[in-house]
C-alpha cells in the first residue's frame, strides 16, 4: 500500500534466525511504502546497526546471543530517545512484554502473527502510535493486580529452574536456607503456584524467567 | 440521506442511517452497541486519568470484558495514557470480536472535552484508518461509558464528523484513493437518535 506522502518506511530487522529475517524481508519487499535497510543477528549488532542505518522502525527479537532484546532496546532508546522499536517474539507472557515496553518498545508482536498484523504494526508505530497483540494485552491485564517478584525472588526461581535445592541456592546466594524458604513461600504466593515445578512453569510462561 | 435495513451479526435487523458521503466514503450511524458488530476495524476511545478502581460501563465495559480487561489494564500499567489523539492498535482480538483489530484513541482529560477535542480525536482515528488501509470502520467512542455526562456530549457527533471529513478532504495531491468505503458511527443505542439529528443538521458533502 503506497503511503500518502510517497516516502518509504525504512526498516531494520534483528533476529538470530536467518530464516525469520528472510521471512520479514519477503513481507516487506511486497510493500510499496516499506524498505528493508539492514539486518543483524545479535543484540550488540542491533545497536551498531541502529547507529549505522537510523531506521524508521527497528524490528527486534527478545532472546538473542550476547545481549538480550530488552537490554538492546534500553540501550538504543538511551542513545536515540525517538527510536521506534517493535518486538517480534515467541513470548506472550506479561512479564516479558512489560519489560520490553518499559524499556521503550512501541510495539509487541508474536511471531505467530499474520503478515497483515506485522504491516499494521509497522505503519501504526511509524505514525507515532503503539501496537500490541491483544492476547499479550489481556495477559498484562490478567496479572496487573499481582504482586511482582522482587529481583532476589527472580534470582531464586531461576536457580530453582536450574534444578538447585534450597540448600544449594542458599550457598550460591550466600544466604541461609531459612531465608531461601521464605523467598520460596513468597514466590508461591505471588505466582499462585502449588509446588516448585508449578512455580517454574508459571514463571517461564509469564516470561519472568527463561528456561 | 436514506434509512436502510442491514443485518446485525446476531441476525437482528438494524436500521443504519446514512448521514454523509465524501470521496466515496459513506458515513452512517448505527444504534447497535454490540462490540462484535461487523467492521474490519473497531475504534473506541479512552479518557485519561481514571480512578484506580474505575470500571467502564455499557458497551465499553463489554468490550473490556471481551478483551479480558485489557482496556483497563493498559491504563493502569501506563501503557496507554489516554492523551488526546494517542493511539494504540490491538491486533488479533479474540474471536468474539469480529473486527480484525481494535484501535484505542486517547480522548484526553474528561474535563477538557469539547467540540475541538472531539474533532481532533476523530481526525486521529481517520488518519490511522487510512494508514491501515481498512475498508470499513465502526467508530464507537462510547463517551458516556467512559465517564462523560450526557450534557458534555452535546455537539460531539457533528464535531467528530467534521474532524474525520477534514482528514479526507486534506489528503495530499496525488495520494492513492483511500481503501475506506464505510465509516459507521456507533454512539450507543440511547444516543442514536440524538446523533442522527445532530449529523443531519450538517450541510451535505
Amino acid at each position: 500500500m503506497p503511503s500518502d506522502t510517497g516516502q518509504s518506511i525504512r526498516i531494520a530487522v534483528v533476529d538470530d534466525h536467518p530464516l525469520l529475517r528472510e521471512g520479514v524481508q519477503a513481507v516487506i519487499d511486497g510493500q510499496a511504502d516499506m524498505t528493508l535497510v539492514g539486518e543483524a543477528g545479535t543484540g550488540i549488532e542491533a545497536i551498531a546497526l541502529y547507529r549505522e542505518t537510523r531506521p524508521d522502525i527497528l524490528l527486534i527479537d527478545l532472546q538473542m546471543p550476547d545481549l538480550d532484546g530488552v537490554s538492546a532496546i534500553a540501550r538504543i532508546r538511551e542513545e536515540f530517545p525517538a527510536a521506534r522499536i517493535i518486538v517480534l517474539t515467541t513470548y506472550s507472557g506479561d512479564a516479558r512484554a512489560l519489560q520490553a515496553l518499559r524499556a521503550g518498545a512501541s510495539g509487541y508482536l508474536l511471531k505467530s502473527s499474520l503478515r497483515r498484523e506485522l504491516l499494521d504494526a509497522v505503519r501504526s508505530v511509524h505514525s507515532g502510535g503503539k501496537h500490541l497483540n491483544a492476547e499479550v494485552a489481556s495477559e498484562i491485564a490478567l496479572h496487573m493486580e499481582d504482586q511482582r517478584l522482587t529481583p532476589r525472588e527472580r534470582d531464586v526461581i531461576e536457580l530453582v529452574a536450574q534444578g538447585n535445592s534450597n540448600k544449594q541456592i542458599a550457598a550460591r546466594l550466600s544466604l541461609s536456607e531459612d531465608t531461601i524458604k521464605g523467598h520460596m513461600k513468597a514466590i508461591f504466593a505471588k505466582l499462585g503456584a502449588l509446588d516448585r515445578t508449578h512455580a517454574v512453569m508459571l514463571a517461564a510462561r509469564r516470561g519472568i524467567i527463561e528456561i | 440521506m436514506d434509512d436502510e435495513q442491514v443485518a446485525g451479526t446476531a441476525g437482528t435487523p438494524q436500521t443504519r442511517v446514512t448521514v454523509s458521503e465524501i470521496h466515496g466514503v459513506l458515513f452512517t450511524v448505527a444504534g447497535e452497541e454490540n462490540p462484535d458488530a461487523e467492521a474490519e476495524l473497531l475504534i473506541t476511545g479512552l479518557f485519561a486519568h481514571h480512578p484506580p478502581h474505575h470500571r467502564f460501563g455499557g458497551a465499553l465495559g463489554r468490550l473490556d470484558a471481551a478483551l479480558s480487561g485489557a482496556l483497563h489494564g493498559l491504563g493502569r500499567d501506563h501503557l496507554f495514557a489516554g492523551r488526546r489523539g494517542e493511539t494504540l492498535l490491538l491486533s488479533a482480538p479474540p474471536a468474539s470480536i469480529a473486527a480484525r483489530a481494535v484501535l484505542l484513541v486517547g480522548l484526553g482529560e474528561l474535563g477538557d472535552w469539547n467540540a475541538e477535542a472531539a474533532a481532533a480525536v476523530a481526525a486521529s482515528a481517520m488518519r490511522e484508518t487510512l494508514l491501515l488501509g481498512v475498508a470499513s470502520v465502526r467508530f464507537a467512542p462510547w463517551l458516556q461509558d467512559g465517564g462523560l455526562t450526557p450534557a458534555a456530549t452535546r455537539g460531539t457527533a457533528a464535531a467528530m464528523l467534521a474532524g474525520a471529513r477534514r482528514v479526507l478532504e486534506t489528503r495530499p495531491r496525488g495520494a492513492p484513493p483511500p481503501a475506506l468505503r464505510l465509516w459507521i458511527f456507533a454512539p450507543g443505542l440511547e444516543w442514536r437518535d440524538v446523533t442522527i439529528h445532530e449529523l443531519r443538521g450538517l450541510p451535505k458533502a
